[in-house]
């Protein structure tokens, strides 16, 4: 099946997808509470959608599309309001957080679905050990055109949503010493990565994705596991390196700061995207994961060291008037703390030297996703 | 049979195994709503089961001797005591373990030997282990003081002691006992499986679950606690003639020992919760 034409759509639009844990509250492990949570969620209207992902521990929730923060976090309240009450019912505890701190990946079950099952066979173990939990940002688009170019001018600005959501410091019951240890997950799969360096949608469909369909290796768009991809479908391009933080909030300020950051690079006032930026993506991509806001990146143009605290800091600054022109202040009010304080991965951290046992911090997740309404979390 | 007995036995009949039950999620390592919600409907059976049995021997005694105080004193002092006993232990051992800065470790011996240490404590003192041992678990699972790994049934040591009381269970039966309360065991076994089946089914939407998982939920509680002979037992030297009732629920244990579990396990297959093994 060919590629489907750039659906096109607003500019700067925006949609919210996370991952979320079902948590067994009797040993803070991950439960197979999936099935039974859609079915309790399809009897009332649900605030947006809800949809199973791969494991029977996870559970997924997309909003609508929105314009600006206060719609999107709005109905991003609303749809944890609900999740949290269902799970009250279920007695399932529901947490942000982008791996699960101690779960074991070879209990987890393939949710039965027909592609699940599918993706299942072909990866084998990878996709139960793939029981991570993102967060993925559609942003619109007017054109397939302007969505390669700012899927590729974003190229620099990755490090920075990785450090800022960063809330993945344990996986399999141990501290990784990363910050993201979410997306060494991710990359285990031979399609991840960074999209092929064409600026132009015509390219794109016949110089890329054609031979490659014709391979025999991907089928759609969806085969793809890049860190951003376009999703013509939609007419948007969909930031998918972000762990689910822990709380909505969060979320929605990490949205409204990339709305904000497409705004500023469609004004095409930074110089443009080249295939050589990627010299140092990996690297810079690493940095972000491994040491959160305290890493160190390479600036893909000047090829100068820079403090990622600082240049987000820098960044958060640059573009505060095309925050205001999208009604996204708060956004940026909400992030500005967050980078003294620490992201997510710092707050689980604290937990476990407090409280002392990774059950304690799969605790403290769960009570900052269902009271993270509370103002001093704003 | 005369109304005493028939209280007792029903209440009796009540519980279900939360041994058997646990033993039987572990081994086919299903989680999901039928497996959560047997895990606590067995252990809430089981409290209500002996508050039930002891409000009834209350009850006996009061008809007996007339004696309020005493009759009191055999259900609800003992029960009160036992399960503060319980309450106690549930803040002093999770307290014990964050002091010794035992954190992120697993617990589960640290545990295992509370419940011996406990249970041999209310044992000694006349007072009644069931709620105690109920009580120490919902004070230390709810309380959070220290929140630290333990295993399910204890792990292997719990293994070993589901063997040790299948034994003890089947030694302390006696097969002429068996055959003789083999009819009322059917009966009731019969009823009891209606009941709880009914019961459950008629709050499974109401609390969120398909009518399907609830009527496999009613199932696969099928199991008895091997507690009541152990009740029974405790009861004899208040001087009730159960000898009926020890016959029936003899010939009851025996059976369900070994039916209960397959049919729980039968329903948490069914209510596909059980992992599938072609996939694993």
């Amino acid at each position: 099946m060919p590629l489907e034409p750039f659906k096109k759509s607003d500019p700067l639009t925006l949609g919210v997808e996370l991952e979320l844990q079902l948590v067994n509250l009797s040993n803070f492990d991950l439960t197979d509470a999936s099935s039974d949570m859609l079915h309790l969620l399809k009897r009332a209207s649900f605030p947006g959608n809800v949809t199973p992902e791969v494991t029977e521990s996870m559970i997924e929730i997309n909003t609508d599309i929105h314009t600006n923060h206060t719609a999107l976090l709005g109905q991003l309240q609303r749809i944890r309001d609900t999740l949290v009450r269902a799970g009250d019912t279920l007695n399932v505890g529901v947490c942000g957080g982008g791996t699960h701190p101690f779960q074991h990946w070879s209990e987890r079950k393939i949710f039965a679905k027909p592609r699940f099952k599918e993706v299942s066979a072909i990866y084998g173990y990878l996709i139960k050990q793939f029981t991570v939990f993102g967060q993925h940002i559609h942003v619109g688009c007017e054109s397939g055109d302007d969505a390669l170019f700012l899927l590729h001018a974003l190229n620099r600005y990755v490090p920075h949503f990785i450090a800022l959501s960063a809330s993945s410091p344990y996986f399999q019951g141990v501290d990784t010493q990363f910050n993201s240890a979410r997306l060494n997950s991710v990359f285990a799969f031979p399609l991840s990565g960074r999209a092929p360096f064409l600026l132009h949608w015509a390219d794109f469909e016949s110089a890329y994705f054609a031979k490659m369909e014709a391979t025999g290796i991907v089928r759609s768009m969806k085969d793809f596991y890049w860190d951003i991809r376009p999703k013509p479908e939609y007419g948007t391009i969909e930031l998918r390196v972000c762990d689910t933080p822990l709380t909505v909030e969060r979320a929605a300020a990490l949205a409204c700061y990339l709305q904000a950051l497409c705004r500023h690079l469609l004004a095409r006032a930074e110089l443009p995207p080249t295939e050589d930026d990627y010299l140092v993506y990996n690297y810079n991509r690493f940095q972000a994961c491994r040491f959160g806001l305290d890493g160190t990146l390479v600036h893909p143009k000047t090829h100068e060291t820079l403090s990622l605290r600082e240049d987000i800091l820098t960044t958060l600054r640059h573009i505060e008037q095309h925050a205001e022109a999208l009604g996204g202040l708060a956004a940026l009010e909400h992030l500005y703390p967050v980078i003294h304080e620490g992201s997510d991965a710092s707050y689980l951290r604290a937990q476990n030297a407090d409280g002392g046992s990774l059950e304690g911090v799969v605790d403290a997740a769960l009570n900052r996703f269902r009271e993270s309404s509370n103002k001093t979390l704003m | 049979m005369p109304l005493i007995p028939s209280l007792l036995l029903s209440s009796l009949a009540m519980a279900t195994s939360p041994a058997a039950v646990l033993r039987v999620v572990n081994e086919q390592r299903s989680s999901g709503q039928v497996t959560e919600r047997i895990l606590h409907l067995s252990a809430f059976s089981c409290v209500l089961a002996v508050f039930t049995f002891k409000a009834v021997v209350g009850l006996w005694v009061f008809q007996s001797t007339g004696d309020v105080l005493h009759a009191l004193w055999n259900s609800m002092i003992v029960l009160m005591a036992s399960a503060a006993i319980g309450g106690v232990f549930g803040v002093a051992v999770p307290g014990l373990l964050k002091k010794l800065g035992n954190r992120g470790h697993d617990a589960t011996v640290a545990f295992a030997i509370a419940v011996i240490i406990l249970v041999a404590l209310t044992h000694t003192l006349k007072f009644s282990p069931v709620p105690a041992t109920l009580a120490f678990g919902l004070m230390a699972r709810h309380r959070r003081i220290a929140l630290s790994q333990a295993q399910q049934n204890f792990g292997a040591l719990g293994n070993l002691l589901t063997v040790l009381l299948f034994v003890f269970m089947a030694a302390t039966l006696e097969w002429p006992m068996v055959m003789e309360g083999a009819g009322l065991a059917l009966a009731l076994m019969a009823v009891r499986f209606a009941v709880k089946t009914a019961g459950v089914v008629a709050f499974a939407r109401v609390s969120g679950i398909t009518w399907r998982k609830g009527l496999l939920t009613g199932m696969a509680l099928t199991p008895l606690s091997a507690f009541v002979i152990l009740l029974l037992e405790q009861t004899r030297h208040l001087g009730i003639g159960l000898m009926d009732e020890l016959a029936a629920l003899a010939a009851i244990t025996l059976m369900l020992e070994i039916i209960g579990p397959i049919v729980t396990q039968w329903a948490l297959i069914l209510s596909n919760e059980v992992p599938n093994k072609a996939e694993t």
